[in-house]
């Protein structure tokens, strides 16, 4: 399917990482993961061209520590990330922003819609 | 030796015989307080006047108070009365030369803890502080366990919030899709979103219920009776109970014991301990893997080894185990449902037993999990919410 961009779904939750792939996959190619650790190696085994991660996985921070290694590195640093959050994290985290890491407007808040996530995917991946 | 809490101790009186007689009396006096394990030392400071005294308070206040009622500036039921507002952490012992059943009650009024009539022995004054410092040490403990309690729940509560917040989450997204008919016209999707919604409710409603069972087991509010239980008996019965739900993945559960063994219990803890371990080792097992059950008489109660030859853990893993809500989450168990509180049902269990829980594992190999029981026991005041 030449053509289709491709977005990897990153979280520890397999209904969710299910559910957001049955609206995504009419329109992108679906990579998943279910950790910070499986991301980084879909993510070099084959570039995706946007990634949605949770910022809570497995009882740790592991989304946001993984969004930071990527930002880190120059070969993923462009990779536009859309960041979930639980309600009641989002506003300690959200001030990542000093960094220029993630503007506020690549955050959502679970439950998130998915056509929210496609509208936001439709702005990044160009 | 224990460690000692050092309490302060201010005699106010303007007699300086009294108050240096005190002062050799305690300094080097050590309280031990075995049932509470804890020792007590203390620092005496003195001062002579009422106004003296007041001016000290305003800097730092002793734990314990030995007032003299006839100071020279002002007399100790004023003392006494200034002391209770604002109301102070301060237990006071009023040292009076005529000990009226008049002064004793109003000083009781004003809040004083308690009396030494002058003159006393050095014993009558070791005997009035112990009392009165183990009444502030316990108090103090009191305190700290409470506000530990308070903590503890707490955070109990936020962690059951995130894990029903997880399947509501996953059900409504599931729901949304089907009502928008987000998948177009992929038939199967629909299907799968109803199947994942439904497995996602029988998880919550694990949960609730092995919330129930553990509040049960916390709260003494069940009632529970001991008789002579056949543990073989039992394990067989919840092993088929279980045999359904192993079948689906081929594997085999055994109970190997050839004789009856008897346990006095209430035979509804030990279905709900067995329940729990072997519903974990055919869930966290491999296709076509195996439970054995062993139980045994292990002076002076049982044995209890319930071995699966599934995923294993690591050892990082292992040491959370039995902490409420942690499920081992890694690429082979994600896709394993679980409340997380099996195991600390099983831990609780055996706590109240008198016994323990252990386990072995070997990463991709299988895991043992081993409960000793040595009696029935009524109370539950020491199966808290530490474990």
């Amino acid at each position: 399917m030449a053509g289709k961009k491709t977005v990897l779904i990153v979280d520890d939750d397999p209904d969710f990482v299910e559910s957001t792939s049955m609206v995504l996959r009419r329109d992108y190619e679906i990579a998943t993961a279910g950790s910070g650790q499986e991301c980084l190696a879909a993510v070099a085994k084959a570039r995706p061209d946007a990634i949605i991660m949770d910022v809570m996985m497995n009882d740790v921070l592991d989304g946001l520590e993984t969004a930071k290694k990527l930002k880190a590195d120059k070969a993923t640093a462009e990779i536009p990330v859309l960041m979930l959050t639980s309600v009641n994290q989002h506003f300690d985290y959200r001030n990542q922003v000093e960094d220029g890491y993630y503007p506020r407007d690549r955050w959502f808040d679970k439950p998130v819609k998915p056509e929210a996530l496609l509208s936001a995917l439709k702005d990044l991946v160009k | 030796m224990n460690a000692a809490s050092v309490l302060r101790i201010l005699v106010v009186d303007d007699e300086p015989g009294m108050t240096r007689g005190v002062q050799r009396i305690l300094n080097g006096f050590r309280i031990m307080l075995p049932d509470i394990d804890e020792d007590v030392v203390f620092e005496v400071d003195t001062c002579e006047t009422g106004g003296d005294f007041l001016k000290r308070l305003e800097v730092s206040a002793p734990d314990l108070l030995l007032l003299d009622c006839k100071l020279p500036d002002m007399s100790g039921m004023d003392i006494l009365e200034k002391l209770s507002h604002p109301k102070r952490d301060i237990l006071t012992v009023m040292i009076t030369a005529y000990a009226t059943l008049e002064t004793a009650v109003k000083a009781t009024k004003l809040g004083a803890y308690d009396f030494l009539a002058k003159p006393f022995t050095p014993d009558e004054l070791r005997s009035t502080v112990r009392k009165a410092a183990r009444d502030v040490i316990l108090t103090r403990k009191a305190r700290r366990l409470a506000e530990e309690r308070r903590r503890m729940r707490f955070q109990f509560i936020s962690v059951l919030a995130h894990e029903l917040k997880s399947p509501l989450n996953a059900i409504e997204g599931y729901l949304e899709i089907i009502k928008n008919r987000s998948a177009g016209n992929d038939e199967a999707a629909y299907d799968l979103a109803l199947d994942r919604s439904i497995i996602r409710i029988g998880g919550m409603r694990k949960l609730i219920l092995d919330l129930l069972d553990l509040t049960a087991i916390e709260s003494g509010q069940k009632i529970r009776k001991p008789e002579s239980v056949d543990l073989a008996e039992v394990a067989r019965s919840v092993a088929q109970n279980h045999q359904a739900e192993a079948s689906r993945t081929g594997i085999a559960i055994t109970v190997t014991c050839p004789e009856p063994v008897l346990f006095l219990a209430d035979p509804g803890d030990m279905e709900m301990l067995l329940s729990n371990l072997i519903s974990n080792s055919v869930k966290y097992n491999r296709q076509n893997g195996s439970v054995t059950v062993t139980i045994a008489q292990s002076s002076p109660g049982v044995r209890i080894d319930v071995a699966d030859t599934g995923i294993g853990m690591r050892p990082e893993e292992v040491s959370r185990l039995f902490k409420e809500f942690s499920r081992i989450k890694n690429e082979k168990t994600r896709g394993i449902a679980g409340s997380g509180l099996g195991l600390s049902i099983v831990k609780k269990l055996a706590l109240l037993y008198g016994g323990d829980v252990g386990v072995e594992s070997e990463f991709g190999a299988g895991t043992t999990f081993t409960v000793t029981l040595t009696h029935f026991q009524e109370g539950l005041s020491s199966v808290g919410a530490e474990t």
